[in-house]
């Protein structure tokens, strides 16, 4: 009789553990998305702020356009009614794709901010190393969605980020960071209102966005 | 003199003509000064104008989208107010950086202001929240007031595109010291406890995701009425009657419980006791329990002579199948006769005899001269100064008489024959055993109750009318016995 009683208890930890992975609604799983998209997006804000407390002047000058950024080949919507048509599965890639694009700068950003010539360096520097878990932990929550709505994981365009250095001396160093990141608030700020879309069209009560 | 002052004022006033027909020059620099965006899906923008140079001037907005050489005019000056420039939907667009100038021109040239670079994420600042309203929720225990509100109407929180979230802040309208709570995204706020007496001053405010606060709404005041002090009131009048009812029964309760304290608060009223007869077991009516009483108060030789027992076991001793009918009234007849004649008090002992009973005269005479011998000692016991006067036990069916042969009773203060001694100075007597069981040191049988007296006897003298030997005896000081034994032996149907 042991060993039904194993079986039993096998069964029960296998049930556990797919419940535990499927389980999970998906608007639970996309509040908590959305949770962490806009943790993503203050972060990226408050390291701004800390940058640009002690920014030379010179540097704005210097700061390339944003539309150097690597991501704005990407196709989004770029207003209201635009974001609402469409489909879930496209927003959904979207915000995947853009996610997918910022996990190797923020590798470059987090080994720069140790070195950076700025007084708020340590706080730049666990900020960024927190910035990139988030990322982490958003890019595995996002797939649990894709599974968890059926759509196809294959469609993600790809953002390559060829840059494998922020520049020779301190300024231009340090003119190169606040430009990535300011790209990068610019994108964390698309992921969030994306997925926030993507979960107040999968709330069952519209009371609950 | 005048003429100076003339010509003085005609200068001046020629003077004041000069700057409108000969100081003009192009404007002055405008400046932006914000733009705002009430809920990410348009936006203004509004300048401070320069200095108009003396000529009119007109004031126009040119942006330039990034990524893009083409350059568009506002497409609405009118809608926000003078100054200003308002992008409607269909010119706002989000993640997309706008390059803004206005330009100031006049007559005599144009001037450029400093362009501002705006990305509409970056400007989001909602309007205050609307209807602001607070109201006082009186509960029972716990007031506390409910400050009520709506989002502001032009925010889209049901798509998604904006997540709202709300800011509370209160104070008296004395102190200058505002209270902030967050309020999530709910569309109302409670604030318990608050100062009696006090007015309060509170405002709401929002903000849409990361986006800047929104202005502090219009202020909604409330007063808190000072009746809460009366519920405290009432809550002190109830906890203190509450105390008194509560003392008030345990004073009760100590009082039926305790007799020291019942003694105290409810002196007990002397009732009228006559010695040596219990009125319980007179209204009890048990004839076997009257008697022993009865014949136990005179009888203490009992125990010494078993023939005497007998004499009273004949009185019960009977053939019929009824029993006497067990009623004897004790009538204690205080003498109403006139002052020349001494209280004449007799004790009239009347047996109620059931049906079919017959009466043997021998039967009878014994009936009547247990009660004489009752009557003596009653005399006895109850201070009686019987002077020469006889006993008499009348029956009243056959008026037999059966006179006592002794004549001469003469009771001594303080004592009764036998075996229980008084102390002379003690006058009451106790009843046998009546309440006190405390004197019973012995219990032989069911019948017999062994009683202990150690009372110390005074000098008396004793007369007993001894109906067997038919002698009387005189007794001197008798010393105190150690136990008198009462024996009850009347016993129903025996």
């Amino acid at each position: 009789m042991a060993e039904g009683s194993r079986l039993y208890f096998a069964v029960t930890v296998l049930m556990c553990a797919f419940v535990s992975i499927n389980g999970v609604g998906l608007n639970d799983l996309l509040e908590r998305a959305s949770q962490l998209s806009d943790k993503l997006h203050s972060l990226s804000t408050s390291l701004t702020n800390d940058l640009d407390s002690h920014f030379p002047p010179l540097g704005r000058v210097m700061m390339p356009r944003p539309s150097m950024c690597h991501t704005s080949s990407l196709q989004i919507p770029n207003d209201k009614d635009q974001a609402l048509k469409v489909p879930e599965d496209e927003l959904l890639s979207l915000a995947r794709s853009l996610l997918l694009a910022w996990s190797d700068p923020l590798t470059l950003l987090s080994s720069e901010a140790s070195s950076l010539a700025h007084p708020e360096r340590n706080s730049i520097n666990s900020k960024t190393k927190e910035l990139q878990d988030n990322i982490n932990s958003l890019g595995a929550g996002l797939e649990h969605v894709v599974h968890k709505m059926g759509s196809s994981s294959d469609n993600l365009s790809s953002l390559p980020f060829p840059i494998s250095t922020l520049g020779q001396d301190k300024t231009s160093r340090l003119v190169n960071f606040h430009f990535l990141l300011s790209c990068f608030r610019r994108d964390s700020h698309k992921i969030d209102s994306f997925l926030k879309v993507l979960r107040c069209r999968a709330a069952k009560r519209p009371e609950m966005c | 003199m005048r003429r100076d002052a003339e010509q003085a004022l005609t200068l001046m006033w020629l003077l004041s003509w000069i700057p409108h027909t000969m100081c003009h020059s192009p404007p002055g620099r405008p400046r932006l000064t914000k733009c705002r965006s009430p809920e990410k899906e348009t936006f203004t923008c509004w300048w401070e104008p320069g200095s108009t140079g003396g000529l009119p001037t007109s004031y126009h907005l040119y942006y330039r989208k990034e990524s893009s050489v083409e350059v568009f005019e506002c497409p609405d000056y009118h809608k926000a107010g003078d100054n200003s420039c308002y992008f409607d939907k269909r010119h706002t667009s989000i993640w997309i950086i706008y390059n803004i100038t206005v330009v100031a021109s006049n007559t005599l040239g144009k001037a450029y202001s400093e362009s501002v670079e705006v990305d509409v994420m970056d400007i989001v600042q909602p309007h205050p929240p609307e209807n602001v309203n607070v109201t006082l929720m009186q509960t029972k225990n716990t007031p506390y007031f409910l400050v009520q509100w709506q989002a502001p109407h032009d925010a889209d929180t049901r798509s998604g595109w904006v997540t709202i979230k709300y800011e509370v802040r209160l104070k008296t309208e004395n102190s200058g010291d505002w209270e902030s709570y967050g309020a999530g995204k709910q569309l109302e706020f409670s604030i318990y406890s608050p100062q009696p007496g006090a007015k309060y001053v509170v405002q709401v405010r929002c903000k849409l995701d990361q986006g800047l606060w929104s202005e502090w709404s219009p202020s909604a005041f409330i007063q808190i009425p000072d009746t809460m002090s009366d519920t405290q009131n009432a809550v002190m009048i109830l906890a203190v009657t509450l105390t008194v009812i509560i003392f008030l029964l345990t004073a009760g309760v100590l009082t039926v419980k305790m007799k020291p304290v019942k003694d105290f608060l409810l002196p007990p009223v002397p009732e009228p006791k006559i010695r040596g007869i219990d009125t319980q077991l007179l209204k009890s009516g048990k004839s076997e329990d009257i008697f022993s009483a009865l014949v136990t108060l005179g009888y203490p030789q009992i125990a010494q002579s078993p023939d005497r027992q007998v004499e009273y076991l004949v009185v019960s001793d009977y053939d019929e199948e009824t029993e006497f009918d067990s009623k004897a009234l004790l009538e204690y007849q205080k003498g109403k006769n006139g002052p020349a004649e001494t209280a004449q008090n007799s004790i009239q002992i009347t047996w109620n005899s059931g049906q079919g009973l017959k009466t043997h005269p021998g039967t009878v005479s014994k009936q009547l001269s247990s009660t004489i011998s009752v009557l003596e000692d009653l005399q006895q016991r109850l201070h009686l100064d019987a002077n020469g006067s006889p006993l008499k036990a009348q029956d009243q069916n056959n008026q037999m008489i059966s006179e006592s042969k002794c004549e001469h009773v003469s009771i001594t203060p303080g004592g009764f024959t036998g075996y229980v001694e008084v102390d002379e100075k003690k006058r009451d007597q106790k009843p046998l055993v009546g309440e006190d069981y405390s004197m019973v040191s012995d219990i032989n049988s069911d019948n017999i109750l062994v009683l202990q007296e150690s009372i110390p006897v005074q000098g008396h003298k004793e007369v007993k009318c001894d109906k067997t030997s038919g002698a009387e005896e005189t007794g001197d000081v008798i010393e105190p016995l150690g136990y008198m034994e009462t024996v009850t032996t009347f016993s129903s149907g025996s």
